[in-house]
């Protein structure tokens, strides 16, 4: 982690992506509007593609977190032609995860992960 | 007398340690001595444990993996667990931590059909084992437990 953003230049990065969880994006941003958000360094695959596919599978099928936006996610973190890199905000429900082009002007895709619904969640 | 005491007391006690303490320049360093589990016949973990982790190891870590040898991509590398737990692939590189799972239906799916799939009992380690569990934020809803340091000897279940 060797970047920063601040809230405010972040939420107007990702503003226009339509990705929405349970907590919209702008409650979950701003939640700390003075705090430095940590970007990661800028590289071809910012995160690993081989466990994001498996978390695809896995909503594909029906089990864990409700998510939004995994499917365009996975396949931008795919086919990636340009070094990017992410940026993961939670608030008090939703974590957004955000891939955002090397020099920080252009929010590139996101994903919204919020819990499971009560049906899946273990008994124990 | 007393300091006589004292000293036979912290002689015992450095002849305790030699096989854990070496000294580098004039410091001591803490070398972590490599446990492994043991299992009887039937495959139950000693010490016994009623609850356990798994962990699906990718394809890359299949030759470890086959001998229940665990090893993060850095022993002293400063990557934090909320920041492996997001799968950020420079900092990955830089991880202490292997990720492990509550949840024996999530290591399948890492693991895949044909992947290898280990286990450890949970609870504290062994006296001087060379690993130990730390907290995940598990923002992906795995049920994910870290590993901090190599572990040899796990339990392999497939």
């Amino acid at each position: 982690m060797t970047s920063w953003i601040e809230p405010s230049g972040l939420l107007a990065l990702v503003e226009r992506i339509p990705v929405r969880g349970e907590e919209p994006a702008r409650d979950v941003i701003m939640r700390s509007p003075s705090e430095l958000i940590p970007v990661t360094d800028a590289t071809l695959s910012p995160l690993d593609i081989g466990t994001y596919e498996v978390r695809l599978k896995r909503w594909r099928q029906g089990d864990g977190p409700r998510l939004a936006g995994i499917e365009g996610f996975v396949s931008v973190l795919r086919t990636l032609d340009e070094p990017a890199r992410s940026v993961t905000v939670s608030g008090g429900v939703t974590t957004y995860v955000y891939l955002l082009d090397s020099e920080m002007t252009r929010a590139i895709a996101a994903v919204a992960i919020d819990p499971p619904s009560a049906k899946d969640m273990p008994c124990d | 007398m007393i300091a006589l005491i004292r000293a036979a007391v912290l002689a015992l006690l450095l002849s305790l340690l030699a096989p854990w303490v070496t000294s580098t320049a004039g410091a001591a360093t803490t070398v972590p001595t490599q446990v492994a589990y043991t299992y009887d016949a039937a495959g139950t973990p000693s010490p016994r444990a009623a609850s356990h982790v798994d962990r699906g190891p990718p394809a890359t870590s299949y030759d470890d993996a086959v001998q229940g040898s665990v090893i993060p991509r850095n022993l002293s590398g400063s990557t934090t667990a909320e920041v492996h737990n997001h799968g950020v692939v420079g900092d990955l590189a830089e991880s202490p931590f292997t990720s492990w799972t509550r949840d024996p239906a999530i290591a399948q799916r890492f693991a895949g059909d044909d992947g290898v799939i280990l286990r450890l009992p949970t609870g504290r380690p062994p006296a001087g084992s060379s690993w130990k569990f730390e907290w995940s934020p598990d923002v992906w809803f795995e049920d994910e437990v870290l590993v901090r340091g190599p572990v040899y000897g796990a339990w392999r279940i497939q």
